[in-house]
């Protein structure tokens, strides 16, 4: 399978000086108003050091790119199955199957589907690529306050390529925001800090044992990078905590996340309730879907811990 | 001319209170609900007085001179119409018999109404009731006197074999009924009868008709329409007379104290305006009402706009306001009540124009804020005001329009967003920065750009134009598809266009554009042949001196606008289907010449069959080629090519009045109808498949949200289309359900203001609420939504237009 190292050297030539900035790009979405100040274009990477139970956008755990197929469009003319060198796609009960083991990600079977039914799920970039679209929405971030975010997967886990994104958008004055799990080496995040201009970090749980079974690690290196964070750039800080009912909602969990908060001097923080809209992509790509015992938050549930948190002196969003 | 923006200082200024001023369980408030409900319950009727009346009249008059006998008849209709108040009207006149009924025009036309009247009950779009005295009279007295004297048989005894095969074989252009209904689209000069009234314009025409020398003839032309203008305004004056008498004995056996003070009042009002000049904001609302219901009454034609409100009622609201004759909670309710009158005036349609004209839009486009005479910006109380009244109503009229600029005030657009977000597609926005420009390109002076409005959908123009403002729907498609069939029409196989060259033996792409600006050069000369007939029948058979007097420079020049009477005198074709057209041509370009994924052949064979076997060929064109709406320059500007070479094609031709022919894109709903007269075409779409509206994309392949069409639909060079266009974006309610996201939508709309975009119209309804609404449309009465150019009842509107309005890409997070 292509993977990121043999992209670098196949592109290499055309890159002096600049392979360790290239990157690997799950999709670049305008018109964002949610993740940020203003009208913004969110910029997502492939590649994830975490494993939530809830994630909704298995895509970007892989920082390899990977075909998916979608059902709905595809119109079973076949060509797909003549195209493929390796013989890896077979048609089963009406959709095509994508053999991983077989599949080099050549990419013969997305060129020729006609219907879009067969796709990449991302594609490699260097920063330059991503700026083109970036900049397409210029006026609308100069009016509105806007522009970018760069979004999970992790960015810290493309500290460079990321990095040179945010250089190039604040050298055209545009607004720069990094969603973040917060899960890398100091060495590597610190890359990120000197042209963001906010920080949406992720607190899953405050216990490092619930964490580990809920995300797959540990959670120290992750609420030691967001008090260096802030310290090192006070008020550039929001908190995300996802509300997953039954699994995070404690009221123990909350006050010690109060506590942190506290400590560290943030006093922003978005809730974000869990959703199960990206059931689909698992779909897609041919993973289980086994989050179905988890439940959706009550709206009540939402406002009790809303109250809560506001009731220590913390903004509330979202 | 009096037309023109008062400048603020000279009237008085009331404190701008961008907030509602009367809410629900105010009696000022309650009074507008229950004229709401019930104009929005009444089921549409039609009426048979007018056209007795005016079959009568004709019948008598055979000898006198066409302008004398337009007035005669005019003043027979306005002295024989009924004459009645419903409760609760505090702005009195009715255009036919019953609320919101229909009067026939059989002067115009009858021989569609003969044909359809039966079928009027139960056609699929724009349903009328007819009771059976009304069918037997219509057929029996009425149409024999017809058949073969009016507008119609005269036009179509102008028209060529060419003609004949363009429009009405192949569709390639039709002109939006004007063969047989009246011509309308003006922003009358409202502002003149309010200062002056007609007893002032009476005088002014007295001074000119006094100093002709009658002994020549040009003289004389003009002395016969000084005359027409005379008798009309007397007959104008006595119809008003009629509706203060009637509130009077209707006030004598009323027991309701507060009610028999009000109709006392209405009483005063009409025995005042229009004849005088309005002395408070009461008398120039009724006043108003006259001048906007009597060429509905008579010339039937629509589009008739009230324009800038805000600027010229605004004089009377804060002298009102100021000597508190009035609080602002009674003004509201008056204005309330005046905007339940602009929603009953309907016009019925021939089954095939229907579809063009979907759900009665009558386009009676009003018009708040924007750039005043002066350059600043002319936003005040009564913009605001009408805000309210629109968001307390909101009704399909009257078409309701802001223009907004780069430096309006932040507070009001603000309030334009919240408007619009409560669903009906209302105010739509017209761009300041964009219009004036453009019109000044058309050698219109800056001040009168400053002044426009925009008229029926959202034609905008200037005051003092008689513009033919919608001068035919032209099928920019079918133009891309006779190229494709060298001049061949691919559904009926009748040569309707020039050979120009079969396309299999072309080799470069460049050949292909030679044949399509062939196609295009020789479609709109027929159209602009057309379109001149047409007016020279009206000039011959339809002069209408009411609207002459309320236009340009008319009394002036003593002649009718049909006979070029305006300072302006432009006719507009509209464009249609441009994303389809740019769509297409690229793909050809694309797969035929540069990737040569398949031959020429193979394409027109693919499209004669419809894709018939030939779905992988389908999914390639659709997918696989970018497509307009999406940022992508080389496509985006192979749309903006079919737009200049529309407009190009109209160089060098004059009107019959005098003007230059000026392009625009308006498709009001003949996306729909043209569509039908389309075969499959390269962008994938199949035969009879609707095509976009106005410049938006095609439904669906827009996939990278609004920034992109913004960016996209701004290729094009809106200040070469100062007529105007139209653009749908539609957003979904959950993007602006919180007070954050109401300020990213108002920095959006800011943005295409900054972009160029010349107008932009919002559906805000979700497709689930349009879904239940069409499973259940009792329920959903009352249900506005954007057609095009103007809204309509949802449960009034055939299903292919409903299915389209839902399909409308729905814009998410
Ligand atoms: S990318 Fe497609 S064509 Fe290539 S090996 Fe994988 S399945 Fe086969
Ligand atoms: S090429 Fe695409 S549309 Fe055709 S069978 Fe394969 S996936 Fe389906």
């Amino acid at each position: 399978m292509d993977d990121l190292n043999t992209l670098k050297d196949s592109k290499k030539d055309e890159c002096h000086g600049t392979e360790n900035k290239f990157g690997s790009v799950a999709r670049i979405e305008r018109f964002i108003i949610h993740d940020g100040p203003g009208i913004r274009t969110a910029v997502f990477l492939k590649g994830c050091p975490l494993r939530c139970i809830w994630c909704s956008s298995p895509q970007t755990w892989s920082s390899s790119r990977e075909i998916v197929f979608f059902k709905g469009k595809c119109i079973n003319c076949g060509s797909c199955i003549d195209a493929c060198p390796e013989n890896a796609i077979l048609t089963l009960d009406d959709r095509k199957r994508i053999d991983r083991q077989k599949c080099t990600g050549c990419g013969e079977c997305v060129e020729i589907c006609p219907s879009t039914a067969l796709k990449f799920d991302g594609f490699y970039a260097f920063p330059e690529d991503v700026m083109e679209t970036v900049v397409k929405d210029e006026h609308f971030y100069r009016i509105s306050g806007g522009g970018v975010t760069v979004s999970g997967g992790e960015p810290a886990r493309q500290p460079d390529f990321v990095g040179e994104i945010l250089k190039k958008c604040k050298a055209i004055g545009i607004h720069t925001a990094v969603e973040t799990s917060g899960f890398a080496e100091w060495k590597e995040f610190r890359k990120l800090l000197k042209f963001t201009d906010l920080f949406l970090m992720d607190i899953k749980h405050m216990d490092p044992e619930e964490h580990l079974t809920l995300t797959g690690q540990r959670n120290e290196i992750i609420l030691e990078n967001i008090e260096r964070t802030a310290k090192a750039k006070p008020g550039s800080v929001v908190i995300r905590f996802p509300v997953v009912p039954g699994k995070n909602d404690s009221d123990d969990n909350i006050d010690s996340l109060i506590q942190f908060m506290i400590k560290a001097d943030i006093n922003k923080i978005d809730i974000l309730p869990f959703h199960k809209l990206g059931q689909h992509e698992y779909e897609e790509l041919g993973i289980e879907y086994e989050v179905e015992g988890l439940r959706v938050p009550e709206p009540e549930l939402l406002l009790k811990i809303k109250n809560h948190i506001e009731s220590r002196g913390i903004e509330v969003t979202g | 001319m009096t037309t023109g923006v008062a400048e603020k200082q000279d009237t008085g200024s009331v404190a701008v209170e961008p907030d509602h001023v009367i809410r629900p369980g105010m009696k000022e408030y309650e009074r507008g609900q229950r004229l709401r409900e019930r104009v929005i319950s009444v089921d549409p009727y039609i009426c048979l007085e007018r056209a007795r009346i005016v079959t009568q009249a004709y019948r008598e008059t055979e000898k006198e001179h066409i302008l004398a006998r337009r007035a005669i008849a005019f003043d027979r209709i306005l002295k024989g119409i009924s004459v009645y108040i419903l409760d609760d009207e505090l702005i009195v006149g009715h255009q036919a018999g019953r609320q919101r009924s229909a009067p026939l025009f059989p002067e115009f036309a009858v021989e569609w109404i003969n044909k359809e009247i039966d079928t009027f009950e139960t056609r699929s779009q724009d349903r009328f009731i007819v009771t059976e005295d009304v069918k037997k009279e219509f057929k029996e007295e009425i149409y024999p006197y017809w058949r073969g004297k009016t507008l119609g048989d005269r036009v179509y005894s102008y028209m060529t074999e060419e003609i004949r095969l363009q429009r009405f074989v192949a569709t390639v252009f039709c002109v939006g009924g004007h063969e047989e209904h009246g011509l309308g689209h003006i922003a009358l000069d409202y502002e003149k009868v309010l200062k002056l009234g007609l007893e002032g314009i009476r005088e002014e025409i007295l001074d000119r008709a006094g100093r002709l020398k009658i002994w020549n003839h040009e003289d004389y032309n003009k002395k016969l329409f000084y005359d027409s203008c005379l008798m009309i305004c007397d007959s104008v004056i006595e119809f008003s007379h009629r509706y203060a008498s009637k509130a009077r004995e209707m006030a004598e056996v009323e027991d309701d104290a507060e009610r028999k003070k009000e109709l006392l009042r209405i009483a005063d009002n009409c025995g005042r305006v229009p004849r005088y000049p309005a002395r408070n904001f009461h008398e120039a609302l009724q006043s108003f009402w006259f001048v906007q219901l009597v060429p509905q009454i008579y010339d039937n034609g629509v589009s008739i706009s009230p324009g800038r409100f805000d600027q010229y009622m605004y004089s009377y609201y804060t002298s009102d306001i100021e000597d508190r004759r009035l609080t602002k909670a009674r003004a509201q309710e008056f204005l309330e009540a005046l905007w339940v009158k602009l929603t009953e005036p309907i016009k019925v349609y021939a089954a095939f124009d229907a579809a063009f004209h979907a759900g009665y839009p009558m386009g009676q486009n009003l018009c708040i804020s924007g750039i005043g005479p002066g350059g600043l910006d002319a936003t005040n109380d009564m913009s605001y005001r009408c805000l309210e009244a629109h968001s307390h109503m909101l009704l399909m009229q009257p078409n309701f329009s802001a223009r907004l600029h780069l430096r309006s005030p932040h507070d009001f657009i603000m309030k334009v967003c919240e408007a619009i977000r409560l669903g009906n597609g209302m105010p739509q926005i017209t761009n300041d920065e964009v219009v004036i420009p453009a019109l000044t390109t058309i050698g219109i002076s800056l001040q009168e750009a400053r002044d426009y409005v925009p008229v029926g959908c959202v034609e905008t123009a200037p005051p003092n134009v008689w513009g033919r403002l919608n001068g035919g729907y032209f099928n920019l498609v079918k133009i891309v598809e006779l190229a494709l069939n060298n001049g061949v029409c691919s559904l009926t196989g009748e040569q309707v266009g020039p050979k120009t060259g079969d396309p299999k033996n072309f080799e470069t792409f460049q050949e292909f554009i030679g044949a399509f600006t062939e196609q295009l050069n020789y479609g709109i000369e027929k159209l602009v042949t057309w379109d001149n007939l047409i007016d020279m029948a009206h000039a011959q058979l339809m002069p209408t001196p009411f609207t002459s007097i309320l236009a340009g420079d008319c009394i002036r020049k003593g002649k009718d606008v049909t006979e070029g009477g305006a300072r302006y005198n432009y006719t507009a074709p509209y464009g249609v289907g441009i994303a389809n057209a740019g769509n297409s041509l690229y793909v050809i370009k694309k797969m035929v010449f540069e990737e040569k994924k398949l031959t020429m052949k193979e394409l027109i064979e693919t499209l004669d069959s419809n894709y018939e076997g030939r779905e992988d060929l389908r999914q390639l064109f659709i997918n696989k080629v970018p497509k307009y709406g999406n940022d992508i320059p080389e496509i985006d500007l192979m749309v903006k090519m079919v737009v200049d070479k529309f407009l190009d094609s109209l160089k060098g031709y004059e009107t019959y009045r005098g003007g230059p022919f000026v392009g625009s894109f308006i498709p009001v709903a003949s996306y729909v109808a043209m569509g039908m007269a389309t075969g499959a075409t390269p962008d994938g779409r199949k035969k009879k498949e609707r095509l976009a509206d106005g410049i938006s994309p095609t439904n669906g392949t827009d996939q990278r949200g609004p920034t992109a069409v913004f960016k996209s639909v701004c290729t094009i060079d809106h200040r070469r289309i100062p007529n105007g266009v139209i653009f749908n974006q539609k957003i979904s309610p959950g993007v602006i359900s919180t007070p954050a996201g109401m300020k990213k939508f108002e920095e959006l709309i800011r943005t295409y203001i900054r972009l160029g975009g010349c107008h932009i119209q919002f559906n805000i309804v979700s497709a689930d609420v349009l879904r239940e609404a069409q499973r259940d449309p009792e329920k959903s009465r009352g249900l506005v939504v954007r057609v095009a150019g103007y809204s309509a009842f949802f449960n009034e509107l055939h299903k292919d237009v409903q299915d389209s309005i839902i399909s409308r890409t729905e814009h998410t997070v």
